[in-house]
């Protein structure tokens, strides 16, 4: 084995610090979360803006990009039928290579 | 500006609050912390748990690299490599992958249903399954490095038997997987509580995905769950004295194909429904992304026999349909390269872009969520192509077992799926912990760190692996003969192994530099510098076909395609009695 | 649903590929011969393939045809019996038939710089055919983790001209 005496040591204190930290995040992020709130329905607690210290944190602004509305007849993507054929050929070349080329030239192969 | 919710949650949407409301543009939108804290601490502990595997798991990767090139052997010796290997594999393909699917799908969800987990408590029992599942696993294997702990699981990540792993190993992976079938549930029902409140509405897309994923998932785990928990797991505690090798690996590779799916279909996740927007764009077509991943949970399953090509025992015709069924499966993802490409290019040309490939140019490759997807979809058409090498049935014995197939899947879940999780974490993480990325120069860099790094060492595997150096070896390099290359030569393949996995090494370090940074950062008041506003797709999922969202007809169809593949092979092998022809374990 | 038309040519050409591949393995399969180890080799003992189970000592053997050479060997932890203390040694212009069985855990029979490759998996006896043409030496690979000494399994293969094979070494 690689490690010798040192490795109970080590072993234990991997072990205990796993514990640790184990516990510690379940204590903080499980344990503590006061529901401070009342509910009236299943899954409104996550409806609660949380009073972590900062206060809350926003979105940045949204490009207007990204909210109008688009014609989906008007954008042909060019770019990507080319790149696309390129590959088409880059793969069907590679096959025939490896097929014809590299596997067939590797000598003798099962036959049965 | 804080509000505090307190009055009842209303039936539509109208009459929510103004910064509920997906359509409404202000500046006052709730980062994801806020919106849903329950679901954010959840996603937070899969991502901690997540990077912490892939930071040790890098770790021991780059112990490999050295010592099986043979450049440095100082670290551990060859005995130990496979504990090593056992661990990388482990580490990397099972927790890292899966801790982070588990997080973006509680992720994408609730966001995209925009409600609550209906159990926070539940979620936090799955979590814990999965996380003391993952701890008891990697005990098993890191005490085959320590001489003083009597357990080790010298058995590789795909544990194949007589080779026996303590039982730990074994028993840490059945709670592992339990706990993920009950993610799956509670993201289930969180979708059928809004399928309550919201009758006739189409399923949102990315929990379409989510569910689709989930429903492959549960289909495929039955093969390695029935391996586990009724042969090796009673085999390691002696309670049977022997298990028929060709069955149970059969069982695992049932599971074993699929799986891989379960490690892309969170990165198509991303490509789909995030990486238009990271490039200015939009989603090209919201059914196709539904066709894609119909198909996937369709056919990921019977494709299994073609891990196990060269093995006795399987009939020909049945390798046969295996390779049909997985030539087949090619085309989910020769479908997604067009519609992720489109909605980029789309993103590109309003950016400016023009021409036939300058267009690319365009796009904002300065920012680490957009580049990291976009070199992980690019390596992955390279990795797509080696992959259908190993399809080919026959042209299989050119590369089975050698070190091409490392080379391949590093650029398929070492790439498409690591890089696209670490890009869409560097837009997400923010979200979900509510602080500002840290570090963002090293973010920046790092993608095309990992890019070069895997290009160096993952070509070298392939043409190490067409001259027949073996995988999962040690030391390879045999006195008996010498290695006959026809591009290049055995040292130039070496150096190119040690010195890519060094950068990739660097590349992992470097995202949890970041992560961790972004961790630690203090809270404060303030905006994100991202948002997580999803464009509309150009054409949406009014557009989609109803029956693309009967998912009961599309796990029938799987189950009957899962049945014509593996029915009769397995019953074959059954059939002599499960144990039979039984071999006896061999501890490592 | 509406596809663009861009989208249905690249299906068309996606399919195309598909039926590429599938074609050109059929063809490998069909038409150049070549074949996948398979059921035909029936079950072993597991611990103990030679004997009575139709696996003879480990060597190289006369089959019926002349020309033709059944080579047994057994992969155990962590030696090819024979192959790793005493190379297999085969006439050139011959066909051989390796019957491949493992008596501990599964290992791999790879021949270097050939494609013949196959799993020995305990309780199977995997049979695999090859025409050798050309004399030369071969090596031998484990290419399966088989446990700590998995890297030094290894043997060699020689193909020897007619001349300097020795007719008595065959059983």
């Amino acid at each position: 084995m690689a490690i010798d005496s040192v490795g109970t040591l080590v072993a234990t204190a991997f072990g205990v610090a796993l514990t640790a930290v184990t516990v510690g995040a379940l204590y903080l992020y499980g344990w503590r979360k006061p529901p401070d709130v009342s509910y009236t329905s299943e899954g409104d607690e996550d409806r609660v803006v949380s009073r972590r210290r900062g206060g809350p944190m926003y979105e940045a602004e949204v490009p207007e990009a990204e909210t109008e509305s688009v014609d989906h007849d008007a954008f042909d993507p060019v770019g990507t039928a080319a790149l696309l054929l390129v590959y088409f050929l880059v793969v069907g070349l590679m096959w025939l290579f490896m097929y014809f080329v590299e596997f067939l030239g590797n000598g003798p192969t099962v036959v049965g | 500006m804080a509000h505090a919710h307190d009055e009842e949650i209303s039936e539509t949407d109208e009459e929510l609050p103004a910064t509920h409301r997906s359509d409404v543009q202000t500046t006052d939108r709730h980062a994801f912390v806020d919106e849903f804290p329950a679901a954010a601490r959840i996603a937070r502990l899969c991502f901690g748990v997540s990077f912490a595997a892939l930071g040790v798991g890098a770790l021991l990767g780059i112990v490999q690299a050295l010592h099986r090139t043979n450049v440095f052997r100082g670290v551990i010796d060859s005995v130990d490599y496979y504990s090593v290997l056992t661990g990388h594999g482990v580490l990397l393909a099972l927790f890292f992958t899966i801790f982070f699917l588990t997080g973006i799908f509680t992720w994408g969800t609730t966001r995209s249903l925009d409600r609550g987990l209906p159990n926070p408590g539940f979620s936090l029992v799955w979590f814990g399954l999965m996380f003391g599942g993952a701890v008891a696993t990697s005990v098993a294997i890191f005490g085959g490095l320590v001489g003083q702990i009597p357990f080790s699981a010298d058995v590789l990540y795909t544990f194949y038997a007589p080779l026996q792993a303590h039982p730990l190993f074994y028993a840490g992976l059945a709670a592992f997987l339990v706990g993920t079938w009950l993610a799956g549930a509670d993201w289930f029902r969180t979708f059928y509580r809004w399928r309550r409140d919201n009758p006739d509405e189409r399923i949102p897309l990315q929990t379409f995905m989510v569910l689709t994923t989930m429903l492959m998932w549960y289909i495929c785990t039955l093969g390695v769950a029935v391996e586990v928990l009724v042969f090796l797991l009673p085999l390691s505690l002696g309670l049977i004295d022997s298990v028929d090798p060709l069955l149970t690996r059969t069982l695992f590779w049932f599971f074993g194909h699929p799986v891989v799916y379960f490690w892309l279909m969170p990165a198509y996740f991303a490509w789909y429904t995030v990486l238009p927007k990271l490039a200015g764009g939009r989603l090209f077509s919201d059914p196709l992304a539904r066709i894609v991943f119909i198909l996937f949970l369709i056919l990921s399953t019977p494709v299994g026999f073609h891990h196990q090509y060269a093995d006795p025992g399987i009939p020909e015709g049945f390798k046969f349909i295996a390779m049909t069924n997985t030539m087949f499966l090619l085309l989910p993802s020769f479908l997604t390269a067009f519609t992720v490409v489109a909605s980029i290019e789309y993103g590109a040309r309003r950016r400016g872009g023009s021409g036939y490939f300058g267009w690319l140019r365009a796009l904002p490759w300065g920012k680490p969520a957009f580049s990291g997807c976009a070199l992980a979809g690019l390596m992955f058409a390279a990795g797509g192509f080696s992959g259908i090498v190993n399809a080919g049935m026959n042209i299989n014995s050119l590369v089975h077992n050698t070190l091409w197939v490392p080379g391949h899947f590093h650029l398929t879940v070492g790439t498409a799926s690591a890089l696209t999780m670490m890009a869409v974490s560097y837009w997400l993480y923010p979200q979900i912990t509510g602080k500002r990325l840290q570090f963002y120069g090293l973010a920046q860099v790092q993608p095309y760190v990992w890019f070069i790094g895997m290009a160096l060492m993952s070509n070298a595997m392939h043409r190490a692996g067409l001259a027949g150096v073996p995988r999962r070896t040690a030391e390879p390099q045999y006195s008996q003969f010498d290695f006959a290359p026809v591009f290049g030569s055995i040292s130039e393949m070496r150096l190119q192994i040690a010195l890519g996995g060094t950068l990739l090494t660097v590349g992992a370090l470097l995202f949890v530099v970041v992560m961790v940074g972004t961790w630690f950062a203090d809270r404060g008041r303030g905006r994100l510098r991202v948002d997580s506003h999803l464009p509309d797709p150009i054409s949406g999922s009014d557009d989609a076909p109803r029956v693309l969202d009967n998912v009961k007809l599309w796990v029938a169809i799987a189950v009957v395609l899962v049945g014509i593949a593996y029915g009769f092979p397995i019953y074959a092998m059954v059939a002599d009695g499960a144990l039979s022809p039984g071999a006896p374990p061999v501890p490592v | 649903m509406h596809v663009h038309r861009f989208e249905r040519l690249w299906l068309v050409a996606a399919l195309l590929l598909i039926v590429l591949f599938v074609g050109t393995v059929t063809y490998g399969a069909v038409g150049a011969g070549f074949g996948m180890v398979d059921a035909e080799g029936g079950e072993l003992d597991p611990t103990d393939p030679v004997g009575d189970d139709g696996f003879e000592e480990p060597g190289v053997y006369n089959a019926s045809e002349s020309g033709h050479f059944d080579v047994y060997v057994v992969a155990r932890r962590f030696v090819f019996q024979p192959g790793t203390n005493s190379p297999i040694r085969v006439p050139v212009n011959s066909t051989v038939t390796f019957h491949v069985a493992s008596g501990d855990v599964v290992h791999g029979f790879e021949i270097v710089g050939t494609n013949i490759n196959t799993m020995a998996i305990p309780g199977q006896k995997a049979v695999v055919t090859a025409e050798f043409d050309e004399a030369g030496e071969y090596g031998i690979v484990c290419n399966e983790y088989c446990g700590s000494a998995h890297h030094e399994m290894a043997g060699t293969l020689e193909v020897v001209p007619r001349s300097a094979f020795d007719a008595s070494e065959v059983s």
